[in-house]
């Protein structure tokens, strides 16, 4: 082992790779590797100047795959134009399917009105419509039940807000929630105390909340 | 006529049952038992404005029974 240059061995690595001649670098070197790569005429630098070559079939390779996979590829902005139109469809449907559930809940709570307009008459339905609110009297408190919000039980005192509904509340139309809560008060308030979580309580004010009565 | 109001997320479906009609009868009775077993509580109303009152059999000459569903508190 006396060669300390890679440039000077003969037979090895950088023999095969630049040739069997005596070129001391790759550039200058027209068989081999390194020539086979580029395939240049002898005075190429880079790959990028060569033809038909192994660099050349590489970058071009490269290339074309972009062109079919890439971001602006033929292949990718079909996929993201379906992707889109998809995305679109189900924006639609689900637009769609909102809107049905609103009409369909619509329905549902002039149903419920109906069956409160049989308990309460036509006069005490209208104050129900403008206040969303029914006054109830228990035998032991009164009550002001709201569509939406705490029973409003109300004493001497103060009005303590209550929390008791029909299980799953929200599949129901919220006016027969409103009747549920009268007709459980009418016919069994204790009961319905012992279910009631409370939540509160303030002074009674002068003037009550206005809400339908019967 | 009677007429069994069953709160339901429609807001309420109805059954309805002439007294003098042996098989209606049977069917809203035989439904007022299975919702009862559900857990539904009924109410024996009138349109009058009268309280409604709380009853556990089904009763033929009532004019309009309401099924609620399971109350709880929140």
């Amino acid at each position: 082992m006396t060669s300390f240059s890679s440039s000077t061995t003969d037979g090895g690595t950088w023999s095969s790779w630049v040739g069997t001649d005596t070129a001391t670098t790759a550039t200058g070197s027209t068989s081999g590797t390194w020539y086979t790569w580029i395939r240049c005429d002898s005075t190429a630098t880079s790959g990028t100047s060569t033809g038909d070559t192994t660099w050349v079939r590489w970058t071009t390779a490269a290339e074309i795959h972009d062109r079919n996979y890439g971001e602006g590829s033929i292949d990718r902005q079909e996929e993201q134009r379906r992707y889109r139109a998809g995305a679109a469809q189900e924006a639609l449907e689900r637009r769609e399917r909102a809107a049905t559930q609103q009409k369909e809940k619509e329905k549902a709570e002039i149903r419920a009105k109906d069956l409160l307009l049989d308990l309460i008459g036509e006069k005490e339905l209208a104050v129900y419509n403008e206040t969303g609110r029914l006054f109830v009297k228990g035998k032991k408190f009164d009550y002001i039940i709201q569509k939406s919000g705490f029973i409003k039980k109300i004493s001497k005192e103060k009005i303590t807000d209550l929390c008791v509904h029909l299980n799953n509340r929200y599949s129901f139309p919220e006016t027969d929630n409103v009747i549920a809560m009268k007709l459980a008060i009418e016919s069994d308030e204790s009961g319905l105390l012992k279910l009631a979580n409370d939540h509160g309580s303030v002074a009674r004010p002068r003037e009550l909340l206005k809400a339908a009565c019967m | 006529m009677g007429e069994l109001a069953i709160i339901d997320g429609t807001g309420d479906t109805k059954v309805l049952w002439d007294k003098n009609n042996e098989d209606e009868v049977e069917a809203a009775e035989e439904q007022f038992d299975t919702l009862i077993e559900k857990g539904f509580t009924a109410y024996s109303v009138k349109k009058d404005g009268e309280k409604g009152k709380k009853i556990t059999k089904f009763d033929s000459d009532a004019g309009k029974i309401i099924m609620v569903p399971k109350i709880i508190g929140g």
